[in-house]
């Protein structure tokens, strides 16, 4: 526990310092901000929109509107926060504007196999990890709480304030994502 | 039934493991360190429109590659030889020197960039390169040098 | 006797004769420049060099910030021949500054900075001029701020915009003079006239849109794409980069069809610039058709991606010059109001009739009587800037 919590703090320090850097012009700080987090980014804007090309449009922008507030930054949270933070609000965007025929081949790399038998495909949950086919099954809102919640250990005051909605909204989203989920997954397994 | 906690492990284990590819890491990077030094380079403008062009240029070019490779599947290398990159680095060079400061290209980005006053700024910016004339080619001391 | 006369005579007739051939070398002359631009452009460099300081207290004089001192005088008069050249440059009707239309985006404009700078020199001096009482050569150096700024040209919007800068700095210099000088009907009938006559040939975004249009089509092709989007970026497309790469691939397909909706853009701007509307309606028009570009790319119209980097904000544009030309009308407004308090010895209880007018709302100033003088209100609003002004003059 004590090592978690220096862990977290040195890792803080460690953002307070880029940022620091970053908005002294310091172009290395820029690269390290974007080598840290472009993975776990890139993976939460799959999540949210099944398609590989247009999340990585999103993370392109959240990184070039992120680099043109230089000099004038201001962390008020962790730099995984808010960055997680913009990569959800501008995919919420792009879902809105995206109609169905604009789906192109990506969405079906990470979409929901249906050829697969039940337990196959519960198999292949299980085993291979792929959530998103899981989670592709949610409503938009609660799959973006339960991943900002989840996967970037991001508390529900947090996602409240990020996402201009109740804590009561994030919480109850939250609950009903977890229990669809659940029976999703119930169902997939008992058939 | 899972409970609850179950669930919540079942997702946390399962944070996908995705990684950006190289050619994402280019775009996103040239593309964010072009929004940084435009930022830098002038921080009494309002800059976001430029870095709101970036986003858009780099979306249009990646769609119209596109459309170029599905549609033809043609190169203009034709139209942009080796040439053309020599170009490139002179218009480069040249954004910055006292000759190039008041064309008609830097007053529309300076105009693009901040207005009226953009175009007051780059004019003052103008001055103080190419200058006004030594005090000796003023007609007054011309005059007084001649009574001398 | 007479032999003496008549050598008197004569030697009085050949001094004479000497005299005048001597005195009148006038006639050798080639004559003057007709066209103002050579008198400006030697202005340019007859003009004193001054450092940083020296040009932030002419500056700061010319806009009322700080009182004349010996520096600043000493400055001014040795920037005397420029000066005198600048006036003579504005009292020649023509003026064609030579420029370089074929070289495009490339085409050098270093006489705006030039201008502007010149006026901030008569403009310093117009405020020493005050000083010292010369209302009349004060308000004289006015017009020629005025004359200059209309040889500035409309051609495009770089020169349209300064040459309205110029504008309102003349204005702002006579709207200050008016409040300092005793009000005689002869000096303010006369300025009344002499503001017509300049007015009579008013500067125009209008005529913008023309070079605007040729110069962006020019540009808007495959081999000057690159240079299109570097102006537009305000940097360069690095050699190799990415973009250098992605930009070989844009065919002449993509670039027909940007051209195309470019053309459709200017077409409907044209229009709307032509049709006669109140500025309400044209702000609100050129907004929209601003808008639309953007717009179109949003729902992957590419297009429209041209056109939503390169059509110049024409509803900023309009509101420049419909605010430039507001004060102006202000300032001609208040001199006819100077004229009644000249010729009755009081300020009139209602704005006369006839007057020029506020053109945000198309209609007469707002006139109200104060204290120290009498204010003239906008009713329409500057929709770029969200304001609505109002103009203060004092009566001594």
């Amino acid at each position: 526990m004590a090592v978690s919590l220096i862990g977290q703090v040195n890792l803080m320090v460690e953002d307070n310092i880029l940022v620091w850097k970053f908005n002294r012009g310091s172009k290395d700080a820029l690269r390290r901000i974007y080598e840290k987090f472009k993975d776990d980014l890139l993976g939460l804007a799959i999540t949210l929109l099944r398609d590989r090309s247009l999340a990585e449009d999103v993370v392109h922008d959240v990184f070039v509107s992120f680099s043109g507030t230089v000099g004038s930054f201001h962390l008020s949270g962790t730099l995984k926060g808010y960055l997680s933070t913009c990569v959800a609000n501008s995919a919420r965007d792009r879902n809105r504007l995206r109609s169905p025929r604009l789906a192109g081949p990506d969405v079906v790399e990470t979409a929901c196999c249906d050829s697969d038998g039940p337990i196959e495909n519960a198999i292949g949950i299980e085993e291979s990890g792929e959530l998103q086919n899981l989670l592709a099954r949610l409503p938009y809102e609660q799959r973006e709480i339960i991943v900002l919640h989840l996967h970037h250990e991001m508390r529900f005051r947090e996602i409240a304030k990020a996402l201009d909605i109740s804590i009561n909204t994030v919480q109850s989203r939250y609950r009903y994502g977890l229990d669809k989920l659940r029976s999703i997954l119930n169902s997939v397994v008992t058939k | 039934m899972r409970p609850k906690e179950n669930i919540e492990e079942f997702v946390k284990v399962r944070k996908p493991d995705v990684t950006t590819s190289r050619e994402m890491d280019k775009r996103t990077l040239d593309d964010s360190l072009a929004a940084m030094e435009q930022t830098m380079r002038a921080k009494s403008a309002d800059h976001k429109p430029s870095t709101a062009r970036i986003i858009t240029l780099s979306r249009m070019i990646k769609l119209t590659a596109a459309a170029a490779v599905i549609i033809a599947g043609i190169s203009f290398y034709v139209h942009q030889g080796p040439g053309e990159q020599k170009d490139t680095a002179m218009v480069y060079e040249a954004v910055e020197s006292p000759a190039e400061i008041m064309t008609m290209k830097s007053l529309t980005i300076a105009y693009r960039r901040g207005g009226i006053e953009g175009i007051e700024n780059q004019c003052e910016k103008a001055l103080k390169i190419l200058g006004p004339q030594p005090a000796s080619l003023s007609l007054g001391d011309l005059f007084n040098g001649s009574q001398s | 006797m007479k032999t003496i006369t008549n050598n008197k005579l004569t030697t009085t007739t050949c001094i004479t004769l000497m005299l005048l051939i001597l005195t009148s070398p006038v006639f050798a002359y080639p004559p003057d420049p007709d066209n103002a631009a050579l008198l400006y452009y030697q202005a340019y460099i007859a003009y004193e060099k001054s450092d940083d300081t020296m040009q932030e207290m002419v500056s700061d004089l010319s806009r009322d910030k700080i009182e004349p001192n010996e520096r600043i005088r000493k400055y001014i008069e040795n920037c005397r021949g420029a000066i005198n050249l600048a006036v003579a440059a504005a009292e020649v009707p023509n003026c064609n500054w030579g420029l370089k239309y074929s070289d495009g985006f490339e085409m050098l404009l270093s006489h705006l900075a030039q201008t502007r700078k010149l006026a901030f020199i008569i403009g310093a001096e117009t405020r020493i001029l005050a000083a010292d009482g010369d209302y009349q050569k004060a308000l004289d150096r006015c017009l020629t701020l005025h004359k200059m700024s209309k040889h500035m040209g409309d051609e495009t919007i770089i020169s349209m915009l300064v040459a309205m800068s110029l504008s309102k700095v003349a204005d702002n210099h006579i709207q200050y003079l008016l409040a300092e000088t005793p009000q005689d009907l002869k000096t303010l009938t006369w300025l009344k006239s002499q503001l017509a006559i300049i007015e009579s040939k008013p500067l125009s975004s209008r005529p913008t849109t023309k070079y605007e249009r040729e110069l962006s089509l020019e540009h808007m092709q495959l081999d000057k794409l690159k240079k299109l989007i570097e102006i537009v970026l305000g940097e360069p497309v690095k050699p190799g980069s990415k973009e250098a790469e992605q930009l070989r691939n844009v065919d002449q397909t993509v670039i027909d069809k940007n051209r195309a909706y470019y053309i459709k853009h200017m077409d409907t701007l044209q229009t709307i610039l032509s049709t006669p509307m109140n500025y309400e309606k044209v702000y609100t028009e050129l907004n929209k058709l601003n808008k639309q570009p953007h717009k179109d790319l949003a729902e992957n119209n590419t297009d429209a991606y041209l056109t939503s980097i390169i059509s110049p904000d024409f509803n900023r544009i309009i509101s420049v010059e419909t605010r430039d030309k507001t004060l102006n009308n202000a300032v001609r407004a208040a001199i006819e109001i100077y004229i009644q308090k000249a010729k009755t010895g009081q300020l009139p209880e209602t704005l006369p009739e006839g007057l020029p007018k506020d053109l945000f709302s198309g209609k007469d100033f707002r006139y109200e009587k104060t204290a120290d003088g009498f204010i003239l209100r906008c009713r329409g609003k500057d929709l770029d800037k969200n304001e609505t002004y109002q103009y203060e003059f004092k009566v001594k």
